[in-house]
């Protein structure tokens, strides 16, 4: 099958998962106060088994297209997305076999079918052609940030989410369909966990950077690198995210004001991804 | 065969008269065998609940009026009440209402509490007890096994399964809103109250594990927190104890708020922001309303709670009409089985007189072609099931269609009309060739199916099983 076939399929698969993820929030009896476990809809016990297999074949797709092009998928802009994408899907399935968050899932996914269109929209965008992009190094450093970012954008929908239902607690309106929302400590740890599997990511993915900049693997000099608004981004994401993680541990910090963070921190991201940048460029 | 049902419930009943006829389950054998042997009664079904008797039965009895009168005797009879006693408290039901009313039942809709759960198993245990007994078979298993899905359906697909809600189940709802588990939450309990006590029950009913209780005369917390299975504090070191509880039920008799703004946020200092939910369920209230504006505190008070139950209410009134509908969709379903076993006699016959044609005409043919060989018999005897099968195809369909109440035609029919909607044969006109019946006399008039100058008026508005009908289509030239 074309690349072309395995993303769509990828992509219907994440959509019908989302929805799936959706109907269980909207169709699932709400918890009984004696404890019963509620039962959720046909479409909503489909819903992990379709993320599973969208993850398997979106796998299927970014392979298909390192064969096809012969190049890394960090070469073009489709293919950085497109394992962005993957690794969103990916970050949320390892969660939801720990505990079941389906209104996290919903937002995840549609997330991951965001990244994937926009990578698709830019698939005629040209393949870098360095053969930098063939050093293994360049790969880790790419691959580690990228799952990062997955992980920064899941602590973020967390995050979110929590702050949405402290809101409504205190104005006390948890009713309908807000009833169904996830407890604030399930949020909250599913963040923190995140982002403690995602902070070292980074600093493995900035240091193999740093090691590829002063290790003269790279043709600019330090200098342009360190001057870089982009890197600069990264730097100011890395230490934040750090912020929150002392806070966490050492301090012991908790509750809506440390979830502010997280959702800075993505802004903080998407901007590291938007600047543009002066040593980035590898076309 | 006819569904029946005779019973009386919590609307129609009063507890004396229900506890007079109820039947535990160590004599619902005897009273399952006593119904199934009264003269007529096929099928029997007890559902003995402290709200409810009712008997399903199946009977072949004349009509619905004699299936009443002889569960009504059975009533009297096995519980030793006489009818005048209890003969005004029952309704009676049956074939449709009687499935559409177990339907409802099983659903939870015809409940004291709506939508408790406890009446499903209750249902089920009527069918195994009669099927113990055996006392049930095809229709009423039917019935029970589609009513229990029903009722699966409705807790599954709706709110309708959450039992009573009171200000004890909003606070657990809460509490779930907040913490991951609250196996792993802790209650401080201020002021040994029956409120705050009945509060907290439900917490530790819902998982809570770790209660703490102060009073201002300790030995109340003592027996409070006995009671609950916690333990006891001095009512002056509540504070420190708030530095790790989850959850605080407030309930003392305080004039003036016990806890303020500037009380709390010394000890939310102590906490890191760790959520603390607090219900105040005083009057006049015990915490400052203004404590809601701190960082991770979350506070209820009665009215609040009375608004998350109001709530609930509104919604479980929604959640009705769902489960209403779940259950009509069910009870379709079983009449449309229903119905068209009554076609089952029927259809065996037509099946069995073709077959009997078909193996006539066989000894007929083996007779006259002898030379053939056993390989052609057996096409020869394939192609004459296949053409019985095609045959008989659609008659079957429609009968079945017609038994279930989904045909589409709603009149009688004479028996050309019959015929054409049994083998599905389109209405044509009749064939140029055909002699009118102006030009061929009353003779050919009597042989015309659709003849208008038949006494009875015209043949569609003619009873199907008029003998002139049944003339008139034995002599019809199609039969030729």
């Amino acid at each position: 099958m074309s690349v072309a076939i395995l993303t769509t399929l990828a992509f219907a698969l994440y959509l019908a998962s989302a929805v799936g993820h959706g109907a269980y929030l909207f169709l699932r009896a709400p918890a009984a106060p004696s404890g019963q476990a509620p039962s959720g809809s046909q479409a909503a016990r489909l819903a992990r088994p379709l993320l599973l297999l969208g993850i398997a074949v979106h796998f299927a797709a970014i392979g298909a297209w390192c064969v096809t092009t012969h190049r890394s998928p960090f070469a073009s802009e489709y293919g950085t997305l497109s394992v962005f994408a993957w690794t969103i899907a990916l970050a949320f399935a390892a969660v939801d076999f720990r505990v079941r968050l389906p209104a996290v899932g919903a937002v995840a996914l549609l997330v991951a079918c965001l990244a994937l269109a926009w990578g698709v929209a830019h698939a005629r965008a040209p393949i870098a052609a360095t053969p930098l992009l063939k050093n293994g190094l360049v790969t880790l450093h790419v691959m580690a940030i990228l799952v990062s970012f997955a992980l920064f954008a899941l602590a973020f929908g967390c995050a979110a989410f929590y702050v949405l239902q402290n809101r409504l607690l205190k104005a006390r309106k948890v009713t309908g369909l807000f009833r169904r929302l996830p407890p604030l400590e399930t949020l909250d740890s599913v963040a923190y966990h995140s982002v403690a599997y995602a902070l070292p990511l980074l600093t493995i993915g900035l240091a193999v950077g740093m090691a590829l900049v002063f290790g003269g693997g790279l043709a600019r000099p330090a200098g342009a690198w360190l001057t870089d608004p982009h890197n600069l981004a990264a730097i100011v994401t890395w230490f934040l995210y750090l912020f929150y993680l002392l806070a966490r541990l050492v301090t012991g910090w908790r509750g809506v004001r440390l979830q502010y963070i997280l959702i800075v921190g993505l802004v903080v991201t998407l901007a590291l991804y938007f600047v543009p940048s002066s040593t980035h460029q590898f076309s | 065969m006819q569904l029946v049902l005779v019973g009386l419930n919590h609307h129609t009943a009063p507890i004396e008269i229900r506890e007079r006829l109820s039947c535990a389950a160590h004599a619902l054998p005897g009273a399952l065998a006593a119904a199934a042997a009264r003269p007529g009664v096929r099928e029997a079904v007890i559902l003995s609940t402290c709200n409810r008797m009712e008997v399903y039965a199946v009977t072949d009895l004349p009509d619905a009026e004699a299936a009443y009168a002889a569960l009504r005797a059975h009533l009297a009879a096995f519980h030793n009440v006489p009818e005048a006693v209890f003969a005004s408290h029952l309704y009676y039901k049956t074939e449709s209402e009687a499935a559409a009313h177990l339907l409802r039942v099983a659903a939870g809709l015809d409940s004291l509490v709506l939508g408790e759960a406890q009446i499903l198993g209750q249902v089920r245990a009527a069918l195994q007890h009669a099927q113990q007994a055996e006392t049930v078979s095809a229709t009423l298993n039917a019935l029970f096994q589609q009513a229990i899905a029903g009722g699966k359906r409705v807790r599954s697909e709706t709110g309708l399964g959450r039992g009573g809600f009171s200000i004890g189940h909003a606070a657990v709802d809460l509490a779930r809103s907040i913490f991951a588990d609250l196996a792993h939450a802790s209650v401080l309990i201020l002021g040994a109250g029956k409120m705050s006590e009945l509060t907290a029950r439900h917490l530790v009913s819902s998982g809570v594990r770790f209660v703490v209780v102060a009073n201002r005369t300790y030995e109340k917390a003592v027996a409070m927190a006995q009671r609950l299975g916690g333990k006891a504090i001095h009512y002056d070191t509540f504070p420190q104890e708030m530095i790790t509880a989850d959850i605080v039920i407030s309930s003392t008799a305080a004039p003036r708020p016990i806890l303020r703004r500037e009380t709390l946020a010394p000890i939310l200092r102590k906490r890191r922001g760790k959520p603390l939910f607090l219900i105040d369920i005083a009057v006049p209230r015990d915490i400052d309303p203004d404590v809601n504006d701190l960082d991770n505190v979350f506070l209820y008070n009665i009215d609040d709670l009375e608004a998350v139950v109001a709530e609930e209410a509104q919604s479980r009134r929604a959640e009705a009409a769902r489960a209403e509908a779940i259950c009509a969709v069910e009870a379709a379903k079983f009449l449309s089985w229903y119905r068209a076993r009554e076609a089952a006699p029927v259809i065996t016959q037509l099946r069995e007189r073709l077959d009997q044609i078909r193996q006539d005409e066989l000894a007929l043919l083996r007779s006259q072609l002898q030379d053939l060989s056993e390989r052609e018999w057996q096409k020869i005897e394939t192609a004459m099931r296949s053409l019985m099968n095609k045959v008989s195809r659609e008659p079957i369909l429609r009968l079945k269609r017609e038994a279930a109440g989904e045909s589409s035609a709603s009149a009688r029919y004479d028996l050309p009309t019959a015929a054409r909607e049994i083998f599905g044969l389109p209405h044509a006109d009749a064939p140029a060739s055909w002699p009118a019946p102006n030009a061929a006399g009353e003779d050919a008039a009597a042989e015309t199916p659709q003849a208008p100058s038949l006494p009875g008026g015209t043949p569609s508005s003619r009873p199907p099983d008029s003998p002139c009908e049944r003339a008139e289509v034995s002599e019809c030239p199609l039969r030729s």
